[in-house]
């Protein structure tokens, strides 16, 4: 073989020897994060409405409270620092240094399905026998914190 | 750097900051409210008894007084307080065996005790009634038998 040729062989071989292509590919990965969140839509006033001191008895009276959270968060409701609905939050109306006590019980809430689903919570007021008989004419008020949480 | 060992590291800092994000809740304010009307309860209205009357000698009449008793609300004092429809008396009153009649009177003093409240365990307010009956021609030649009259007894605060 000449010498010629050798260099062309060489060449040749040089030449397959280079990539095709000079890319370099790596993956991107694309991230979210859903916080397990609740809202309060609302809470209605619970007006127990005139005491009947001449019938006396137990006072019923309901609200209700709106609210929604991420879909399997099973949230805590709190009504006024109380957190177990069965056993409920006592509080206590008040005129002054006078005080009607009354209660709010309500079902503790399973799982959310997500915030297009509010769900209504209904808060089961009473004040009960007792409680008023013997209390000054006037009106009685108390605010009480309802909160939510995931 | 290979391409697998960077998607591990950004999925590594992804979850990491999953573990900083705080839960979110809320808190919303009821408001609860009751009111207590001022009011006034009759507890008890006794009979106010004459007895039996002595036509021989006919004297007047005036039995002891009977108490009306009440309870108001805790502070509150009876507004107004009716025998019959009067708010302050005498009242004269007329007793009847659907035949015959006699006359009788009632007084007593408006009271103005504020009450203690209405439960149960509050000691009812006396109001005192005080009935008189002229004598004399008033029942001396009435059919012997039994003479009654219902009066209403209106407490309001």
């Amino acid at each position: 073989m000449s010498q010629l040729a050798r260099i062309r062989i060489a060449a040749a071989i040089a030449v397959a020897a280079l990539p095709l292509s000079s890319a370099f590919a790596l993956d991107m990965v694309a991230t979210a994060s859903i916080t397990g969140a609740c809202s309060l839509t609302s809470v209605a006033p619970m007006p127990f409405g005139s005491l009947d001191q001449i019938t006396g008895g137990a006072v019923p009276k309901t609200s209700t409270a709106v609210y929604a959270c991420t879909n399997g968060v099973t949230p805590t409701v709190s009504v006024g620092g109380a957190t177990d609905g069965s056993t409920g939050f006592s509080g206590l109306l008040a005129k002054g240094t006078d005080t009607i006590a009354y209660t709010v019980k309500w079902t503790n809430p399973g799982a959310a399905t997500g915030f297009s689903t509010p769900v209504n919570l209904t808060l089961n007021g009473e004040i009960p026998a007792g409680a008023y008989e013997d209390k000054p004419a006037g009106s009685y008020t108390q605010t009480v914190a309802v909160t939510i949480a995931p | 750097m290979s391409s697998r060992t960077l998607s591990r590291w950004i999925a590594a800092a992804a979850l990491s900051s999953c573990s900083l994000l705080s839960w979110a809740s809320d808190t919303a304010t009821m408001t609860v409210t009751a009111t207590v009307v001022g009011v006034c309860k009759l507890v008890s209205v006794p009979t106010l008894d004459f007895g039996t009357l002595n036509q021989a000698t006919a004297p007047v009449v005036n039995p002891p007084a009977v108490n009306v008793t009440y309870r108001c609300t805790k502070g509150t004092p009876p507004g107004s307080f009716k025998v019959g429809t009067l708010t302050s008396g005498p009242f004269n009153g007329v007793l009847s065996n659907g035949t015959d009649t006699i006359t009788y009177t009632i007084n007593w003093t408006p009271p103005t005790t504020a009450g203690s409240g209405l439960g149960s365990g509050v000691t009812p307010i006396d109001v005192p009634l005080i009935g008189s009956m002229p004598g004399g021609a008033n029942y001396q030649n009435v059919s012997a038998g039994t003479y009654t009259q219902s009066v209403p007894i209106e407490i309001s605060p």
